[in-house]
């Protein structure tokens, strides 16, 4: 008889044990995603189909929710429109600002990594309670840009109290958070090999020809990445709203986010079964435009040899 | 081979090996079945789980923790934990885990979801106006076998006081702690510099409307006649009740006439339009904290507050010296009383596990001579006859203390109205504010927003 060694069979066994154990460290993981995600994502689904005032047994109404999405609840097709607004204004205008800034402190200027710091600084407090207390007494009718405005001579109004005006007081403070993807971009300028623009320099490209067929070219997945959750995240946006509004979505309705809205049907209407209809509706938004993203990413994103 | 394995299998690492093997086979499945069983035990808790009905109160002592929450700051927070330490000086086995909010709407919202895990503080402060939120849904101990056994005294409140404590199903769950009411509070040093007449409470809407244009132009620079409350429910009720109407049915529905509401926010924009309240864009700015409205900052002359709110608003204009706020009630007309009673209180929440200290919290806070004296009816007039003398006699002259204790007993004493809430009412207090909004931006009619206002309130009320 020959020696067994490690053969299939052991090899198998071996497998197997790996298998086990890598199971036993992703075990801690695993109880999470179950119970923590996985689980009330299926609840939320479930009750998407009741009527559930939280307090009370849920009460299965099949469709009725959606349907009522669908046939035209007034509230829910303003917090799409003005959700969708917020989106279109907000996004565009954080990666250009932090493309633009990313791009300027990429050429080595002095005290980079100070500057780096205070422009991410924002990021970190944007999304808090106390910058919305804040935004309010910057933006309100005595608010120090009415106070600057003034120095200029020029009349100042209440921003967050004027319907035409309140929802661009929350697309600065989603702008004012740039620097998160600032410091993504410019990551992704530093992974662009410096010959590109020797070469294109000997060819006699000046700088926005560089910057139009190298920089965005090379940065493409970044500019990609950065779209993507930034337009995932502005959908969910919701403390700002409810703080600068005092949780109304006034004035008129013109910050009735998306969020805002469904946290009243939740939790100031009791009509959870409702709140997790439009939580899946969200989902199917979200999921549609991420999907959009994707298909159009082939048209212009360019990952690595496929330049 | 066989005996090779079987060696293996004998040899007491391969032993080791194969225990290990089953004790993490063991794990993963473990682990497997106590997620999804959590998880449906989490959906079937949702889906299927009655109510107990309240059984007789255990005897028991008085001790071990139980929670406490209230809503309001700063002074009202530090009388309450005062009153806290007087009960745990007398109890010293029991603790309260107090459990403030600041916000009177998000207090709701936070009873809410703490009521939906049932978690809700032991002893919840309640009001009259979502007592049945939480009482038609089981959230709350039904407290009569509590007051029969003597463990929480009673016999020193109005009769009609307690019964404002009472669900749907005519169970007791609310003991009223504070009597209270919203009404006119106005800047009398504002009013006669500007040769303007007392305010009465036979006063009708329309002499009030004028007597607010004439206002508007007397008044200096920057100070506004009135906020703008088109969005405020408390002058919602004065005004239908005012008017022989009801405001809710038995359904929860709205009971009075949709020109009614029409002929209220045009009431409103009357006076918004001709320049005698704050504009639409500092309705929306004002905060929500009485000590931060405009009122408190000298900036409009007249307002809506609730009477107990007196002392706390005053201080801030004594400092600045901007002036001496007097009450007023709503119109009192020979069609109806405009003045609605709002009694606070405290409830005993249905996941309570220590009933006998919630209840003796409850009883000591009602009736503790001590406790009454260091809160001072902070949240409405004490509602014990005797504690709320003995806190007139006691205080000073010309204190707002006194005025609107005073203020509250004889409106009290003039049966005001008493509304029947639905189980829904935060969202009646959310259409309400949508809809004003909308009228007070021009941005959609008064009929039109009338009409949006009622299906709104009846949809989420029905």
């Amino acid at each position: 008889m020959g020696s067994v060694g490690p053969g299939r069979r052991g090899r198998a066994r071996l497998g197997r044990r790996d298998d086990r154990v890598a199971y036993l460290f992703l075990a801690p993981w695993l109880l999470g995603l179950v119970g923590i995600t996985i689980g009330p994502l299926l609840a939320s689904l479930g009750l998407s189909f009741t009527h559930y005032d939280l307090l009370s047994t849920p009460r299965w109404t099949g469709l009725a929710n959606y349907h009522r999405i669908a046939s035209g609840d007034p509230a829910f097709g303003q917090s799409l429109s003005v959700t969708v607004l917020y989106v279109a204004a907000s996004v565009p205008a954080v990666l250009v600002i932090s493309l633009a800034l990313a791009l300027l402190l990429n050429r080595g200027l002095r005290g980079l990594t100070l500057y780096r710091g205070l422009f991410y600084l924002p990021s970190l407090l944007g999304g808090s309670v106390a910058i919305a207390v804040l935004w309010r007494q910057v933006f309100g009718i005595d608010g120090m840009l009415n106070h600057i405005l003034a120095l200029v001579h020029i009349a100042g109004q209440s921003w967050i109290g004027s319907p035409g005006t309140a929802l661009y007081t929350l697309v600065a403070l989603n702008v004012w958070q740039f620097g998160a993807a600032m410091i993504i971009f410019l990551a992704g300028l530093r992974q662009i090999p410096q010959d590109l623009y020797e070469a294109a320099a000997v060819d006699g490209a000046r700088m926005w020809r560089q910057f139009w067929y190298i920089t965005l070219p090379m940065l493409s997945p970044v500019i990609f990445f950065n779209a993507v959750l930034g337009l995932i995240r502005a959908f969910q946006v919701f403390t700002p709203a409810y703080v600068i509004s005092n949780g109304n979505g006034g004035p008129a309705g013109s910050m009735l986010l998306y969020a805002l809205y469904l946290y009243q049907q939740g939790f100031v209407n009791y009509d959870m079964g409702y709140a997790a209809a439009m939580a899946w509706v969200l989902v199917v938004i979200i999921a549609a435009l991420t999907g959009m993203a994707f298909f159009s990413a082939r048209f212009w994103v360019h990952y690595g040899d496929t330049t | 081979m066989d005996e090779l394995r079987s060696a293996d299998a004998r040899h007491p690492a391969a032993r080791t090996a194969r225990s290990r093997r089953e004790l993490l086979a063991l794990a993963r499945n473990g682990a497997i079945a106590l997620a999804a069983s959590g998880g449906l035990a989490a959906l079937l808790h949702e889906f299927g789980g009655e109510q107990p009905a309240a059984a007789a109160p255990p005897p028991g002592p008085i001790q071990g923790e139980i929670g406490f929450s209230w809503w309001g700051t700063g002074e009202r927070s530090r009388k309450t934990q005062a009153v806290m330490t007087l009960f745990q000086q007398k109890y010293p086995k029991a603790q309260l885990d107090g459990e403030p909010v600041g916000d009177f709407n998000t207090y709701w919202e936070k009873l809410t979801v703490e009521a939906a895990a049932r978690n809700m503080p032991d002893v919840p402060q309640m009001q009259v106006r979502y007592l049945t939120v939480y009482a038609t849904r089981h959230a709350l101990r039904p407290l009569d076998d509590l007051v029969q056994s003597g463990a929480i005294d009673v016999s020193g409140i109005p009769k009609v006081a307690v019964e404002s404590g009472r669900g749907r199903d005519g169970k007791l769950y609310m003991i009223p702690t504070g009597s209270a009411t919203n009404n006119w509070m106005y800047n009398t040093t504002m009013a006669d510099k500007a040769g303007l007449p007392v305010l009465r409470s036979n006063m009708t809407w329309e002499q009030l409307q004028r007597w607010l244009l004439d206002a508007k132009d007397k008044l200096p620079s920057g100070v506004y006649a009135s906020d703008l409350r088109g969005a405020d429910d408390s002058i919602l009720w004065a005004w239908v009740a005012s008017h022989g109407q009801v405001l809710f049915n038995k359904s929860g529905k709205l009971a009075f006439p949709k020109q009614l509401m029409v002929d209220y926010w045009n009431w409103w924009e009357t006076l918004r339009k001709a320049g005698a309240t704050v504009t639409a864009a500092m309705m929306q700015e004002e905060p929500t904290d009485n000590q931060q409205g405009y009122l408190t900052l000298g900036r409009a002359m007249f307002d809506e507050r609730p009477a107990n709110q007196l002392a706390a608003i005053q201080a801030p204009l004594t400092a600045s010296g901007k002036g001496t706020l007097k009450l007023a009630t709503f119109p009192v007309l020979p069609k109806g009383n405009g003045q609605v009673l709002v009694n606070n209180g405290l409830s005993i929440a249905a996941n309570c596990t220590n009933i006998p200290t919630a209840a003796a919290w409850i009883n000591f806070f009602t009736n503790d001579p001590d406790g009454a004296k260091v809160y001072s009816s902070d949240n409405g007039a004490v509602t014990v006859t005797s504690l709320l003398a003995a806190q007139i006699a006691g205080s000073a002259p010309d204190s707002p203390v006194k005025a609107y204790l005073q203020f509250l007993k004889d409106m009290i004493n003039s049966r005001p109205t008493v509304i029947d809430f639905p189980a829904n009412y935060s969202a009646v207090v959310q259409a309400l504010a949508n809809n004003y909004s909308n009228v007070a931006f021009e941005k959609a009619t008064v009929e039109a927003s009338v009409d949006a206002f009622f299906s709104q309130v009846d949809a989420v009320t029905s």
